[in-house]
């Protein structure tokens, strides 16, 4: 094929250079000359630059992806030709530009841009329209829909959402194309007689915000948003044929019905929520109104949740604009046929805090076991929430919040606890950091599928409607001891000490700290400059001396440990004595387990324990197994464990 | 009335419409008149607010006569309801709901002036806008008087103007009779290329006398047909009644769709007949 390209990158580099001139002059000249009257001339491309049109690459873009083409071409002499590089191509990622000119048009009496297209191969150019500028692209317009190109020249229209605007556009056409997703194939399409069009055949403006839905909302005096991106406008061609544009939103006259509510900017569809009440936004184009609308309830002073501080690698968050939130299938179930009325989701979105409204409440269940990954809550000490009812609170009113793990299987268990209304405040958070420990008979967490909030009383009646919540997540509480434990004071020597782990002394030989495979960890912790074995997620688990390593501990009377929990679980320690064969089982092997019932939190404490009173054990010659419970499961720091006299 | 006479001016348009559409060649010339008749006889300027006017037109009810959309599957049931049918801001208004009605969904109006006011020969024109959208169809046509007798189509029907909702730059004007009826009628279609139906009045008429109907619209002759043209019997020496409706669906224009808009509404501003 014979293609006449121009050196575009100088010309890019030279517009890079002159940027700065360029903008200023433009100013100089819409400021000094707005009613001027612009050429009303509507030609762009026919079989050559028109008088004053640029070829602006977009940043990234494939520099050259136009050129002037002489031999393909609907009319004329030339026509334009695009480039889209394969993915990969180093000398760019996508293919676009604009081609705005060096003096504003006047574009009034035009109706559509329009021209004639064709590709090497039947596929889309993703952005197509006019209006980019590079200053304020005030009137942007493009295709609502990636425009469908054939291997055969078609005509094409892209209307004009309100002329009148037009009287100085200095944006003529612009186009945005990447590779193939799938293949990632590049293509090439031809684009000829481009020119602002007065057809007289587009007609049945339909602008719509929303696509025509009328949105509610709930807001907070101070929130705002844009509903620039929310218009779209349908237009009936001559052909009988329905083309929607996507206008920039100064194309629309912008409408509130109760300004002193939620205020909006005229021009540009943005808009700040002033006091409580409600208002809804509508807009206008060129006296036609939108179909669609945003109705807002503006319902007071917003008042965040307190914003979370705990480390993201000790959260698993289900609800959290302070995390990464683990997937979820749904912030309200409906279980409408199980006799739920719970209305309202993650409905509100103010400065960039997402809130969860309830209204209407009586059940609601956050559920996380159908097309996600249930979520693993094992190694989780606590679930934390932030509520705000939104009513006042009566005695008697409760939050019943129930936990189901393995919902929908064979092994599905649930546990639940009770906040009560003294534990509630009206119109103001409450943070609560609920243990999972305490959702009684949730003894498995970590399939966790539903979190269900349930405000029926115990006469099935609804206790409290309405409730804004926030920052659900799951969280290990991780408390650690800052001090160590005393230190040991028996003389090695003297007094025939065997110790296990103990910095004071100089440890015997083992087969693993940890072993049994009860889902337990271990790490070596240092505090204060101590080292202390941490058990996670600890239920029980084996410490063995086998073979050389089997403990004679005939020569000590008491084995002591300390330790440190963050929780008051049931602690017991079982002695194994393998016998006189030194191997496990062969009939010779006694056992005793003590229970210390629960254990002191939050501080170290020293168990010295008599051998005597593992009563069970026939002899202490063959100590070959030390198993430490710790019911239900939980945290538990481990130091100076060691046999003495 | 005015005559449009199609000057030199016009007429150099009409040789350029024909290099875009050669589907309308064109055998005026010069001194080719779009109408000559300008004695007006009767008119509706529908300027009384409320129904018709009961002394001009009757209404069609219903689904047609074989229950069957009017022998061409149209999905409209046609009610005189005020809704469907009324006289104001000096119009008439002819509406197309979408609506469940008599197992109908679409509801809408016919109007005829059969039985009180037919006549043979003379220049029948109607000044209107006309719905849009895929399925509609709108209609401005005479049906022969006798058609009780020797029934449909020996008694000639002359469509001075049918629409196709999904073409708004087209319009179609058609002769039926023994031989040249349904899909063998004998007509033209006519293109506005840079305007529309449904945004701006336009009129639309038919010059009727011995031997010719002459279909224009506004200023535009677009087709004569004669005898000469028609294969069989011509009908058309004898008195016909005016009819105006708006369809939806039907053989001629198919269903609406999801894009189509409802309701619709036909606007008349008058109907006139000279001699």
């Amino acid at each position: 094929m014979k293609t006449r390209k121009f050196s575009y990158y100088k010309i890019v580099l030279l517009i890079a250079i002159a940027m700065t001139t360029f903008l200023s002059c433009e100013r100089e000249l819409s400021d000094d000359a707005t009613l001027a009257g612009f050429s009303t001339n509507g030609e762009i491309y026919i079989d050559g630059f028109t008088a004053g049109l640029n070829y602006y690459p977009f940043a990234g873009s494939y520099l050259e992806a136009f050129s002037v083409d002489t031999d393909t071409k609907y009319a004329g002499t030339s026509s334009m030709r695009f480039d889209v590089p394969n993915v990969g191509d180093p000398n760019g990622a996508y293919s676009g530009a604009t081609f705005p000119v060096d003096s504003p048009r006047d574009l009034s009496g035009y109706d559509a841009l329009t021209f004639w297209a064709k590709g090497t191969e039947g596929r889309t150019i993703n952005e197509i329209g006019f209006g980019i500028d590079f200053i304020e692209d005030k009137y942007k317009n493009q295709l609502q829909e990636p425009l469908q190109i054939t291997t055969n020249w078609r005509k094409y229209t892209i209307p004009i959402p309100d002329a009148a605007k037009l009287t100085a556009e200095s944006g003529m056409f612009w186009y945005a194309e990447g590779p193939d997703i799938e293949d990632g194939s590049g293509w090439s399409f031809w684009i000829d007689e481009l020119q602002f069009e007065k057809l007289g055949t587009v007609a049945q403006s339909r602008p719509a915000i929303y696509n025509g839905e009328d949105v509610i909302l709930q807001s907070f005096v101070g929130a705002g948003g844009d509903l620039g991106d929310s218009v779209s406008q349908t237009f009936n061609l001559g052909s009988g044929e329905d083309v929607t544009v996507r206008p920039a939103p100064s194309y629309f006259k912008w409408t509130s019905s109760n300004p002193g509510v939620v205020s909006i900017d005229e021009n540009s569809g943005a808009f700040s929520a002033l006091s409580v009440g409600q208002a809804v936004l509508t807009a206008s184009i060129a006296g036609v109104e939108a179909l669609g609308s945003l109705g807002i309830t503006v319902l007071g002073e917003y008042n965040p949740a307190p914003i979370p501080t705990r480390d993201p690698s000790t959260v698993i968050s289900v609800f959290s604009d302070a995390y990464t939130n683990v997937p979820v299938d749904y912030y309200n179930g409906y279980f409408n046929s199980d006799g739920q009325t719970t209305q309202g989701q993650n409905d509100i979105f103010i400065n960039g805090d997402n809130v969860i409204s309830y209204t209407e409440l009586n059940f609601v269940g956050i559920g996380t076991f159908l097309n996600v990954a249930p979520i693993n809550a094992s190694g989780m000490t606590h679930l934390h929430l932030d509520i705000n009812v939104q009513e006042a609170i009566d005695a008697g009113d409760l939050l019943t919040l129930q936990l189901l793990n393995g919902v929908q299987t064979s092994n599905e268990i649930s546990g639940s606890i009770i906040i009560n209304d003294a534990q509630l405040l009206s119109n103001e958070w409450v943070s609560l950091d609920i243990p999972l420990s305490s959702f009684g008979g949730l003894t498995e967490r970590d399939a966790i599928g539903l979190l269900f909030f349930i405000s029926n009383n115990s006469a099935n009646i609804p206790t409290i409607s309405n409730i804004f919540v926030d920052n659900i997540y799951y969280y290990d509480e991780a408390i650690t001891p800052t001090d160590a434990p005393e230190a040991p004071t028996e003389d090695e020597t003297a007094n025939n000490v065997i110790s296990v782990y103990s910095d004071a002394y100089t440890d015997i030989g083992n087969d693993g700290l940890n072993n049994f495979n009860s889902g337990s960890i271990l790490s070596i912790e240092t505090i204060a400059s101590n080292d202390v074995l941490k058990y996670t997620n600890l239920n029980f688990t084996g410490l063995e001396f086998l073979g050389a390593n089997i403990i004679d501990a005939s020569a000590t009377t008491t084995l002591h440990l300390d330790i440190w929990s963050p929780d008051a679980n049931e602690f017991k320690i079982k002695i194994v004595d393998f016998g006189p064969d030194g191997m496990f089982d062969g009939g010779d092997d006694t056992e005793y387990e003590i229970n210390f019932g629960p254990t002191v939190t939050g501080e170290w404490v020293a168990y010295d324990i008599p051998l005597s009173d593992f009563i069970g054990l026939a002899s202490t010659e063959h100590l070959a197994q030390i198993i430490f419970v710790n019911d239900p499961a939980g945290t538990l720091f481990v130091d100076n464990l060691y046999f003495y006299n | 009335m005015n005559q449009f006479k199609i000057n030199k001016r016009v007429f150099k348009y009409f040789i350029l419409s024909i290099s875009f559409f050669t589907l309308f060649s064109c055998s005026n010339d010069d001194t080719q008149t779009v109408t000559n008749l300008n004695q007006l006889i009767i008119q509706d300027e529908f300027n009384v607010d409320g129904a018709p006017d009961s002394t001009l037109w009757n209404y069609d009810i219903g689904k047609g006569p074989g229950n069957d959309g009017w022998g061409n599957q149209e999905l409209q049931y046609y009610t005189d309801r005020p809704e469907n049918i009324i006289v104001e801001d000096g119009m008439l208004k002819i509406t197309a709901i979408q609506e469940s009605f008599e197992g109908s969904a679409y509801t809408s109006s016919r109007i005829t002036t059969k039985g009180k006011y037919e006549q043979k020969y003379g220049r029948f024109e109607a000044r209107m806008q006309l719905p849009w959208g895929q399925g509609m169809w709108p209609a401005f046509w005479l049906l022969g008087s006798n058609i009780d007798e020797v029934s449909w189509p020996n008694c000639g029907e002359i469509d001075i103007m049918e629409n196709r909702g999904q073409e708004p730059t087209i319009i179609s004007g058609a002769l039926h009779g023994p031989g040249h009826s349904g899909s063998n009628f004998i007509g033209k279609n006519y293109d506005l290329v840079t305007d529309r139906v449904d945004t701006s009045f336009h009129i639309y008429g038919i010059e009727w006398g011995e031997g010719y109907v002459n279909f224009y619209i506004d200023d535009v002759l677009y087709n004569q047909i004669t005898p000469a043209d028609v294969p069989g019997e011509w009908v058309f020496d004898q008195p016909f009644y005016i009819i105006m409706n708006v369809a939806v669906g039907g053989n001629f224009v198919g269903s609406p769709n999801a894009d189509t808009v409802f309701p619709q509404t036909m606007l008349i501003d008058y109907v006139r007949v000279y001699q």
